[in-house]
């Protein structure tokens, strides 16, 4: 049943600084298959993101580039896809909804101006058919008054109706692939459980995946059938997400789970976890959370472990010395 | 032991706006109306509530950054909104805030040692040497490096800034100190260090904490007695675990049944709820939350419920309650 519907195999994209070119993710593989939803999980500056853009080829450019890798998607690698060919499939196969509605919006335009636009490009509808397919997108996405809501502008409409515009946007196209970069994380509690049950239902009916951008842990738990956590540009762990809250194995996911305070428990104290992020300009050697980890050997900042499973399915990979099974059988010589 | 450090009572503050062309009514918002509530010394009090509901206006309130239209403010037994200029001034010594975003709270074209230094200067408090004394012990205090003081703050990671906002709220030794979101904007491993460090600053200084959040997770760890606001007014007040165990209001539960929680046991069957927070400036009749409300019954659209006492620590404004009901045990 499960189907690779896209791989990323290898995938290093760098940002140019004043100083030089540094890598923001590096050798990033991964698999999302069909009809499931992948979480990426991550601080601010992991990575998370710009692995959507690089999927997308929605890289800033210049100041930015693939430097290796490839992303697999029916056949066809996406790096290095002439942009006329990306066009037509961004929309139609991928398409991406972002963090901040107001700022992807046009705020000049009507939403069911914005909307047809969409099908009028891409599926090539007339301008009058556009208006009433971007109707019924608006009811599809669970906009209340939809009829009357086509004229009007994205200041008219609050930060959660003005996700589901956005979403409405993205699904124009029936995308076979939704890439979700923090989709709920300026809206309210309530309407962020509005918003993740929408997507939930949309991407049954529809038949979609998803690959989901976050950096909550509960948003993770509540969306994700896997979850792939980051840490400074490298995939730290991947894991169902049951086996992931329940016995997470890589050290930052656990302690990334145990610094989070709960709704639903008391806890006397938490276990921060020391130190910060370091910046992707002056990485350290070896495995990227060695200084902050509580339980690293030598070897963890000589060298950057590999990415290996942990259990027979091979559905759990962790890229950790001490945790990961790999005591340098990987047959490199230890520094 | 516990003494009443800070006493809220029916506070009011409403914000006037002028909509329309050519021409314009004034309307009046009431962001914040009649609301009560009292934290120890050495007490954090939690306000929870989402975007719009007045949380942070009550913060801004009690300092009287925006000046409340009536009720009562105590702190130790002074009411803040009679005070004249000269008292309040003395008064804000007591009760500092932090803010959310720490970036735009603290001036870029000043080096920390100046941010801090300031206000001491501005009181009179001290010598140069000895303003710089305190400016190094604080900055110490709050987990940072003294030769930041030389700093900028773009030459800080946003748990830094946060931090010396920190430092800033405590130089005066304050005994309460209002804090507005103060972890939103950080990073998740970064937030529980910031968390951790107001706890221990808590002990050691017996602040009393207001701590506005839209996090219920935030404020279950953080604070000892939480007040569920929505739309200006308060709804459920009482011990965190009462609350966000057995939330009374309706609105609670949905406020906690729509919270993820980082298990995916648990979070699949997360509660749904239709519609939004309706505009402040035209809240519904009777009780604001009925449209929304689940459990709504026809004299929840014509009265505001008062708000009635459940034991001796909690409050809950919901007709659904009565005292009697109360009385005998209550029914979900």
């Amino acid at each position: 049943m499960e189907e690779k519907l896209l791989v990323v195999d290898n995938l290093t994209t760098s940002f140019h600084l004043q100083n030089g070119w540094f890598s923001a993710i590096e050798d990033l593989s991964l698999t999302l298959n069909s009809n499931e939803t992948l979480a990426l999980v991550g601080e601010s500056g992991c990575g998370k993101s710009v692995t959507a853009y690089s999927i997308m080829n929605l890289l800033p450019k210049p100041g930015s580039r693939i430097d290796r890798g490839h992303v697999w998607f029916h056949g066809r690698d996406l790096v290095g896809l002439p942009e006329a060919e990306m066009r037509s499939l961004r929309g139609r196969k991928l398409a991406m909804i972002f963090q901040e509605p107001m700022t992807s919006l046009n705020p000049a335009l009507t939403i069911g101006q914005q909307i047809a636009e969409v099908l009028y490009y891409h599926n090539g509808t007339s301008r009058k058919k556009a208006l009433k397919g971007a109707l019924e997108l608006l009811d599809q996405v669970k906009i209340p008054a939809a009829a009357a809501r086509l004229n009007d502008y994205p200041h008219h409409l609050s930060g959660g109706m003005r996700q589901r515009v956005m979403i409405a946007m993205a699904l124009a196209g029936r995308p076979e692939i939704m890439l979700a970069d923090e989709p709920t994380t300026a809206l309210d509690v309530t309407i962020q459980a509005q918003v993740l049950a929408l997507l939930d239902d949309l991407k049954r009916e529809l038949k979609m995946s998803m690959i989901f951008i976050t950096h909550d842990m509960g948003v993770v738990a509540r969306v994700a059938d896997r979850v792939a956590v980051m840490y400074g540009g490298y995939l730290a762990e991947v894991a169902p997400v049951e086996d992931l809250f329940a016995s997470p194995v890589h050290p930052y996911t656990e302690a990334l789970l145990k610094s989070v305070p709960r709704l639903d428990r008391d806890i006397n104290e938490l276990n921060p976890i020391p130190g910060m992020v370091p910046s992707i300009d002056c990485m350290p050697k070896g495995c990227r959370f060695a200084e902050r980890c509580a339980h690293k050997v030598a070897i963890c900042e000589q060298q950057m472990p590999e990415l290996t499973a942990i259990n027979t399915v091979g559905n759990h990979s962790v890229r950790c010395w001490v945790r990961g099974g790999q005591t340098t059988s990987s047959g490199e010589p230890q520094a | 032991m516990s003494e009443e450090l800070l006493k809220i009572d029916g506070l009011q503050t409403f914000f006037t706006i002028k909509k329309g062309f050519p021409n314009p009514v004034t309307h009046t918002v009431r962001a914040v109306d009649e609301v009560s509530f009292y934290v120890n010394r050495g007490e954090s009090f939690g306000l929870v509530g989402e975007s719009g509901c007045g949380k942070s206006t009550i913060g801004r309130s009690i300092l009287r950054l925006v000046e409340p239209y009536g009720g009562k403010v105590f702190l130790s037994g002074q009411n803040i909104l009679e005070m004249d200029k000269q008292q309040l001034l003395k008064m804000r010594r007591k009760m500092q805030i932090i803010f959310q975003d720490p970036y735009s709270a603290l001036n870029p074209r000043q080096t920390i040692g100046k941010i801090l230094a300031e206000p001491l200067y501005v009181h009179h408090l001290g010598t140069k040497e000895q303003i710089r004394e305190r400016v190094f012990a604080l900055l110490e205090e709050v987990g940072l490096h003294s030769d930041a003081a030389n700093k900028y703050p773009h030459e800080f990671s946003g748990g830094q800034k946060q931090r010396i906002g920190i430092a800033r709220a405590l130089l005066f030794e304050p005994e309460l100190i209002v804090a507005d979101e103060p972890v939103s904007a950080l990073d998740v491993s970064i937030q529980s260090q910031v968390l951790a460090l107001m706890q221990g600053l808590q002990k050691t200084h017996n602040l009393s904490f207001l701590f506005i959040s839209h996090d219920l997770a935030v404020v279950r760890y953080f604070c000892t007695r939480v007040a569920v606001m929505y739309l200006g007014k308060i709804v459920e007040q009482g011990p965190v675990q009462q609350v966000f165990d057995d939330p009374l209001h309706p609105y609670s539960k949905v406020l906690r049944g729509a919270s993820p929680i980082p298990d995916p046991t648990l979070s699949r069957k997360m509660l749904r709820m239709e519609g939004e927070v309706p505009s402040p400036l035209d809240p519904p009749t009777g009780c604001h939350f009925h449209p929304r409300c689940p459990q709504v019954m026809d004299i929840c659209k014509k009265q505001y419920p008062s708000s009635i006492s459940i034991g001796t620590e909690r409050t809950v404004a919901c007709h659904l309650y009565t005292p009697e009901q109360i009385s005998k045990g209550r029914t979900s």
